[in-house]
Protein backbone atom coordinates (compact mmCIF):
# COMPACT_ATOMS: atom_id res chain seq x y z
CA UNK A 1 0.00 0.00 0.00
CA UNK A 2 2.69 2.49 1.08
CA UNK A 3 4.80 1.48 -1.93
CA UNK A 4 1.89 2.07 -4.31
CA UNK A 5 1.18 5.48 -2.79
CA UNK A 6 4.84 6.44 -3.20
CA UNK A 7 4.91 5.12 -6.79
CA UNK A 8 1.75 7.03 -7.76
CA UNK A 9 2.99 10.21 -6.10
CA UNK A 10 6.38 9.95 -7.83
CA UNK A 11 4.77 9.39 -11.25
CA UNK A 12 2.36 12.31 -10.70
CA UNK A 13 5.13 14.65 -9.55
CA UNK A 14 7.38 13.63 -12.45
CA UNK A 15 4.59 14.20 -14.98
CA UNK A 16 3.76 17.56 -13.40
CA UNK A 17 7.37 18.75 -13.27
CA UNK A 18 8.02 17.42 -16.79
CA UNK A 19 4.89 19.06 -18.22
CA UNK A 20 5.41 22.44 -16.52
CA UNK A 21 9.16 22.42 -17.22
CA UNK A 22 8.54 21.38 -20.82
CA UNK A 23 5.96 24.10 -21.28
CA UNK A 24 8.23 26.88 -19.97
CA UNK A 25 11.19 25.55 -21.95
CA UNK A 26 9.30 25.46 -25.27
CA UNK A 27 7.55 28.76 -24.52
CA UNK A 28 10.81 30.61 -23.84
CA UNK A 29 12.60 29.03 -26.75
CA UNK A 30 9.87 29.66 -29.32
CA UNK A 31 9.18 33.19 -28.03
CA UNK A 32 12.86 34.11 -28.39
CA UNK A 33 12.70 33.13 -32.07
CA UNK A 34 9.47 35.05 -32.51
CA UNK A 35 11.16 38.19 -31.17
CA UNK A 36 14.13 37.68 -33.49
CA UNK A 37 11.79 37.34 -36.45
CA UNK A 38 10.14 40.64 -35.42
CA UNK A 39 13.51 42.27 -35.96
CA UNK A 40 13.92 40.43 -39.25
CA UNK A 41 10.54 41.75 -40.37
CA UNK A 42 11.80 45.32 -39.92
CA UNK A 43 15.12 44.53 -41.58
CA UNK A 44 15.10 41.34 -43.74
CA UNK A 45 18.88 41.04 -43.75
CA UNK A 46 20.27 37.82 -45.20
CA UNK A 47 22.95 37.47 -42.49
CA UNK A 48 20.41 37.90 -39.72
CA UNK A 49 18.14 35.29 -41.34
CA UNK A 50 21.08 32.90 -41.79
CA UNK A 51 21.95 33.23 -38.11
CA UNK A 52 18.33 32.64 -37.04
CA UNK A 53 18.11 29.60 -39.31
CA UNK A 54 21.37 28.08 -38.04
CA UNK A 55 20.35 28.55 -34.40
CA UNK A 56 16.89 27.15 -35.12
CA UNK A 57 18.43 24.05 -36.71
CA UNK A 58 20.32 23.37 -33.47
CA UNK A 59 17.49 24.19 -31.07
CA UNK A 60 14.73 22.41 -32.96
CA UNK A 61 16.21 19.02 -31.99
CA UNK A 62 15.29 19.55 -28.36
CA UNK A 63 11.85 20.89 -29.31
CA UNK A 64 11.18 17.72 -31.31
CA UNK A 65 10.82 15.77 -28.04
CA UNK A 66 7.92 17.96 -27.01
CA UNK A 67 6.21 19.24 -30.15
CA UNK A 68 4.80 17.98 -33.41
CA UNK A 69 7.72 17.38 -35.77
CA UNK A 70 5.72 18.53 -38.80
CA UNK A 71 5.02 21.96 -37.24
CA UNK A 72 8.70 22.41 -36.43
CA UNK A 73 9.71 21.44 -39.97
CA UNK A 74 7.21 23.96 -41.36
CA UNK A 75 9.03 26.73 -39.46
CA UNK A 76 12.37 25.45 -40.83
CA UNK A 77 10.99 25.49 -44.39
CA UNK A 78 9.74 29.07 -44.01
CA UNK A 79 13.08 30.22 -42.61
CA UNK A 80 14.95 28.66 -45.56
CA UNK A 81 12.56 30.31 -48.03
CA UNK A 82 12.94 33.70 -46.29
CA UNK A 83 16.73 33.43 -46.35
CA UNK A 84 16.76 32.49 -50.05
CA UNK A 85 14.38 35.34 -50.95
CA UNK A 86 16.56 37.80 -49.01
CA UNK A 87 19.70 36.41 -50.70
CA UNK A 88 18.05 37.06 -54.09
CA UNK A 89 17.18 40.57 -52.83
CA UNK A 90 13.45 39.91 -53.18
CA UNK A 91 12.80 41.58 -49.85
CA UNK A 92 9.00 41.78 -50.15
CA UNK A 93 8.87 37.99 -50.60
CA UNK A 94 11.35 37.53 -47.77
CA UNK A 95 9.14 39.61 -45.47
CA UNK A 96 6.16 37.45 -46.45
CA UNK A 97 8.04 34.26 -45.54
CA UNK A 98 9.30 35.76 -42.27
CA UNK A 99 5.70 36.66 -41.41
CA UNK A 100 4.64 33.07 -42.14
CA UNK A 101 7.47 31.69 -39.95
CA UNK A 102 6.51 34.06 -37.14
CA UNK A 103 2.87 33.05 -37.44
CA UNK A 104 3.84 29.37 -37.23
CA UNK A 105 5.99 30.04 -34.15
CA UNK A 106 3.20 32.00 -32.45
CA UNK A 107 0.84 29.12 -33.26
CA UNK A 108 3.27 26.68 -31.60
CA UNK A 109 3.19 28.81 -28.43
CA UNK A 110 -0.59 29.16 -28.56
CA UNK A 111 -1.11 25.41 -28.99
CA UNK A 112 0.95 24.58 -25.91
CA UNK A 113 -0.92 26.99 -23.61
CA UNK A 114 -3.03 25.44 -20.87
CA UNK A 115 -6.18 27.28 -21.96
CA UNK A 116 -9.82 26.16 -22.15
CA UNK A 117 -9.73 26.44 -25.96
CA UNK A 118 -6.81 24.02 -26.14
CA UNK A 119 -8.26 21.63 -23.58
CA UNK A 120 -11.70 21.30 -25.12
CA UNK B 1 11.43 2.19 -40.43
CA UNK B 2 14.03 1.96 -37.67
CA UNK B 3 12.20 4.75 -35.85
CA UNK B 4 8.91 2.84 -35.98
CA UNK B 5 10.72 -0.28 -34.74
CA UNK B 6 12.27 1.46 -31.72
CA UNK B 7 9.08 3.40 -30.96
CA UNK B 8 7.04 0.20 -31.10
CA UNK B 9 9.41 -1.54 -28.68
CA UNK B 10 9.24 1.38 -26.24
CA UNK B 11 5.44 1.57 -26.50
CA UNK B 12 5.17 -2.20 -26.05
CA UNK B 13 7.30 -2.09 -22.89
CA UNK B 14 5.23 0.79 -21.55
CA UNK B 15 1.88 -0.90 -22.27
CA UNK B 16 3.04 -4.17 -20.69
CA UNK B 17 4.26 -2.21 -17.65
CA UNK B 18 0.95 -0.35 -17.48
CA UNK B 19 -1.18 -3.48 -17.69
CA UNK B 20 1.09 -5.28 -15.23
CA UNK B 21 0.65 -2.46 -12.74
CA UNK B 22 -3.11 -2.67 -13.13
CA UNK B 23 -3.09 -6.13 -11.59
CA UNK B 24 -3.52 -9.75 -12.44
CA UNK B 25 -7.15 -9.82 -13.43
CA UNK B 26 -8.17 -11.44 -16.67
CA UNK B 27 -9.66 -9.18 -19.33
CA UNK B 28 -13.14 -10.60 -18.71
CA UNK B 29 -12.86 -9.81 -15.03
CA UNK B 30 -11.90 -6.16 -15.38
CA UNK B 31 -13.86 -3.58 -13.46
CA UNK B 32 -15.50 -0.92 -15.67
CA UNK B 33 -12.82 1.70 -14.90
CA UNK B 34 -10.02 -0.81 -15.54
CA UNK B 35 -11.53 -1.82 -18.88
CA UNK B 36 -11.75 1.83 -19.94
CA UNK B 37 -8.13 2.43 -18.92
CA UNK B 38 -6.93 -0.73 -20.73
CA UNK B 39 -8.66 0.33 -23.96
CA UNK B 40 -7.38 3.90 -23.68
CA UNK B 41 -3.82 2.79 -22.98
CA UNK B 42 -3.71 0.47 -25.98
CA UNK B 43 -5.15 3.20 -28.19
CA UNK B 44 -2.78 5.89 -26.91
CA UNK B 45 0.24 3.68 -27.51
CA UNK B 46 -0.60 3.23 -31.19
CA UNK B 47 -0.87 6.96 -32.01
CA UNK B 48 2.83 7.95 -31.80
CA UNK B 49 3.72 4.48 -33.12
CA UNK B 50 1.89 5.05 -36.39
CA UNK B 51 2.69 8.76 -36.78
CA UNK B 52 6.43 9.48 -36.56
CA UNK B 53 5.69 13.24 -36.65
CA UNK B 54 4.27 13.06 -33.14
CA UNK B 55 6.69 13.05 -30.23
CA UNK B 56 6.72 9.73 -28.38
CA UNK B 57 6.11 11.71 -25.21
CA UNK B 58 2.63 12.56 -26.52
CA UNK B 59 1.80 8.89 -25.95
CA UNK B 60 3.96 8.25 -22.88
CA UNK B 61 2.64 11.14 -20.76
CA UNK B 62 -1.08 10.24 -21.16
CA UNK B 63 -0.33 6.56 -20.50
CA UNK B 64 1.60 7.37 -17.31
CA UNK B 65 -1.17 9.77 -16.28
CA UNK B 66 -3.78 7.05 -16.80
CA UNK B 67 -1.74 4.54 -14.79
CA UNK B 68 -1.36 7.03 -11.93
CA UNK B 69 -5.06 7.94 -12.04
CA UNK B 70 -6.07 4.27 -12.07
CA UNK B 71 -3.71 3.44 -9.22
CA UNK B 72 -4.95 6.43 -7.22
CA UNK B 73 -8.54 5.40 -7.82
CA UNK B 74 -7.88 1.83 -6.69
CA UNK B 75 -5.98 3.00 -3.62
CA UNK B 76 -8.83 5.35 -2.72
CA UNK B 77 -11.30 2.50 -3.31
CA UNK B 78 -9.44 0.41 -0.76
CA UNK B 79 -9.74 3.15 1.85
CA UNK B 80 -13.18 4.53 1.10
CA UNK B 81 -16.11 2.19 0.31
CA UNK B 82 -18.17 5.08 -1.11
CA UNK B 83 -15.52 5.75 -3.75
CA UNK B 84 -15.34 2.02 -4.48
CA UNK B 85 -19.10 1.96 -4.98
CA UNK B 86 -18.99 5.00 -7.25
CA UNK B 87 -16.18 3.56 -9.37
CA UNK B 88 -17.17 -0.09 -9.61
CA UNK B 89 -20.84 -0.12 -8.61
CA UNK B 90 -22.24 -2.79 -6.33
CA UNK B 91 -23.29 -6.40 -6.98
CA UNK B 92 -26.95 -6.94 -7.90
CA UNK B 93 -29.04 -9.87 -6.68
CA UNK B 94 -30.75 -11.17 -9.82
CA UNK B 95 -32.31 -14.28 -8.27
CA UNK B 96 -33.29 -14.11 -4.63
CA UNK B 97 -34.55 -17.22 -2.84
CA UNK B 98 -35.34 -18.79 -6.19
CA UNK B 99 -37.30 -15.79 -7.51
CA UNK B 100 -36.05 -13.69 -10.40
CA UNK B 101 -35.88 -9.99 -9.44
CA UNK B 102 -37.19 -8.18 -12.50
CA UNK B 103 -36.48 -4.77 -11.02
CA UNK B 104 -32.78 -5.57 -10.50
CA UNK B 105 -32.59 -7.00 -14.02
CA UNK B 106 -34.15 -3.84 -15.44
CA UNK B 107 -31.77 -1.62 -13.44
CA UNK B 108 -28.77 -3.52 -14.80
CA UNK B 109 -30.21 -3.85 -18.31
CA UNK B 110 -29.84 -7.61 -17.92
CA UNK B 111 -32.28 -9.69 -19.92
CA UNK B 112 -33.45 -13.29 -19.53
CA UNK B 113 -31.11 -14.51 -22.28
CA UNK B 114 -28.17 -13.00 -20.39
CA UNK B 115 -29.35 -14.69 -17.21
CA UNK B 116 -29.81 -18.07 -18.91
CA UNK B 117 -26.35 -17.76 -20.49
CA UNK B 118 -24.75 -16.77 -17.19
CA UNK B 119 -26.36 -19.74 -15.45
CA UNK B 120 -25.32 -22.14 -18.22
CA UNK B 121 -21.74 -20.90 -17.88
CA UNK B 122 -21.98 -21.95 -14.23
CA UNK B 123 -23.38 -25.35 -15.25
CA UNK B 124 -26.96 -24.65 -14.16
CA UNK B 125 -29.35 -25.27 -17.02
CA UNK B 126 -32.57 -24.82 -15.07
CA UNK B 127 -33.42 -21.57 -13.30
CA UNK B 128 -35.38 -23.67 -10.81
CA UNK B 129 -32.07 -25.10 -9.49
CA UNK B 130 -30.86 -21.67 -8.44
CA UNK B 131 -31.41 -20.25 -4.96
CA UNK B 132 -29.46 -17.04 -5.47
CA UNK B 133 -27.71 -15.46 -8.45
CA UNK B 134 -25.62 -12.35 -8.02
CA UNK B 135 -24.46 -10.17 -10.88
CA UNK B 136 -20.97 -9.08 -9.85
CA UNK B 137 -19.50 -5.67 -10.66
CA UNK B 138 -17.23 -7.18 -13.33
CA UNK B 139 -20.25 -8.66 -15.15
CA UNK B 140 -19.83 -12.26 -14.04
CA UNK B 141 -22.62 -14.21 -12.37
CA UNK B 142 -22.18 -15.91 -8.98
CA UNK B 143 -24.63 -18.70 -8.25
CA UNK B 144 -25.79 -20.39 -5.06
CA UNK B 145 -27.77 -23.49 -6.05
CA UNK B 146 -30.73 -24.90 -4.15
CA UNK B 147 -29.64 -27.60 -1.70
CA UNK B 148 -31.15 -30.34 -3.84
CA UNK B 149 -29.39 -29.18 -6.97
CA UNK B 150 -25.81 -29.50 -5.80
CA UNK B 151 -23.64 -32.46 -4.84
CA UNK B 152 -23.25 -32.93 -1.07
CA UNK B 153 -20.05 -31.73 0.53
CA UNK B 154 -17.80 -34.23 2.32
CA UNK B 155 -18.96 -32.77 5.65
CA UNK B 156 -22.60 -33.36 4.72
CA UNK B 157 -21.75 -36.88 3.58
CA UNK B 158 -19.92 -37.50 6.85
CA UNK B 159 -16.62 -38.20 5.13
CA UNK B 160 -13.50 -36.80 6.72
CA UNK B 161 -11.65 -35.46 3.70
CA UNK B 162 -7.93 -35.01 3.53
CA UNK B 163 -6.63 -31.47 2.91
CA UNK B 164 -5.18 -31.23 -0.55
CA UNK B 165 -1.83 -29.48 -0.83
CA UNK B 166 -0.09 -27.79 -3.70
CA UNK B 167 2.59 -29.91 -5.39
CA UNK B 168 5.99 -28.18 -5.53
CA UNK B 169 8.02 -28.29 -8.73
CA UNK B 170 11.47 -29.48 -7.69
CA UNK B 171 12.96 -30.01 -11.18
CA UNK B 172 11.56 -28.51 -14.38
CA UNK B 173 13.27 -29.17 -17.71
CA UNK B 174 16.45 -30.30 -15.93
CA UNK B 175 16.63 -27.18 -13.75
CA UNK B 176 16.53 -27.56 -9.98
CA UNK B 177 14.53 -25.11 -7.86
CA UNK B 178 16.12 -24.84 -4.37
CA UNK B 179 13.46 -22.34 -3.18
CA UNK B 180 10.70 -24.84 -4.00
CA UNK B 181 12.67 -27.58 -2.20
CA UNK B 182 12.78 -25.38 0.86
CA UNK B 183 9.02 -24.73 0.65
CA UNK B 184 8.34 -28.48 0.27
CA UNK B 185 10.62 -29.28 3.24
CA UNK B 186 13.02 -31.48 1.28
CA UNK B 187 16.78 -31.17 0.79
CA UNK B 188 19.50 -32.19 -1.66
CA UNK B 189 20.04 -35.53 0.08
CA UNK B 190 16.36 -36.36 -0.31
CA UNK B 191 16.50 -35.42 -3.99
CA UNK B 192 19.66 -37.50 -4.56
CA UNK B 193 17.96 -40.48 -2.93
CA UNK B 194 14.84 -40.06 -5.08
CA UNK B 195 16.94 -39.93 -8.24
CA UNK B 196 19.20 -42.83 -7.27
CA UNK B 197 16.14 -44.95 -6.30
CA UNK B 198 14.97 -44.49 -9.87
CA UNK B 199 18.44 -45.10 -11.30
CA UNK B 200 18.78 -41.52 -12.54
CA UNK B 201 22.35 -40.29 -12.52
CA UNK B 202 21.86 -36.73 -13.69
CA UNK B 203 19.09 -34.28 -12.76
CA UNK B 204 19.39 -32.81 -16.26
CA UNK B 205 17.66 -35.91 -17.63
CA UNK B 206 14.52 -35.09 -15.63
CA UNK B 207 11.76 -33.19 -17.41
CA UNK B 208 9.51 -32.76 -14.37
CA UNK B 209 9.73 -33.76 -10.75
CA UNK B 210 7.12 -32.62 -8.27
CA UNK B 211 6.44 -33.45 -4.64
CA UNK B 212 3.20 -32.87 -2.74
CA UNK B 213 2.46 -32.41 0.95
CA UNK B 214 2.55 -36.19 1.54
CA UNK B 215 5.99 -36.33 -0.11
CA UNK B 216 4.46 -38.19 -3.04
CA UNK B 217 6.79 -37.80 -6.01
CA UNK B 218 5.68 -37.40 -9.62
CA UNK B 219 8.44 -37.77 -12.18
CA UNK B 220 8.78 -37.66 -15.94
CA UNK B 221 12.01 -38.05 -17.85
CA UNK B 222 12.98 -35.88 -20.82
CA UNK B 223 13.32 -38.84 -23.19
CA UNK B 224 9.84 -40.15 -22.32
CA UNK B 225 7.20 -38.86 -24.72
Amino acid sequence: MAKSVIAVSVIFVLILIGSIGGYFYTDNMVKSYSVRLDKALENPDVNLLKEVEQNWDKDKNSLMYLMNHRDIESVSTSLIRAREEAAAERYDMAVQEIAVAKFLLDELIEREKLSPENIF
Amino acid sequence: MAISFVRTLISYALVVFALRIMGKRQVGELQPSELVVAIMISDLATIPMSDPALPLLSGIVPILTLISAEMSASLLSLKFPKIRKALTGSPAVIIKKGIICREEMRKNRYNLEDLAEGLRMKDYFDVDDVYMAILETNGSLSVIPKSGARPPTSDEAGIKGKQQTLPHVIIADGKKYPEHMQEAGVNDDWLKKQLSDRKITNANEVFLLTVDGDKKVTLQMKNKE
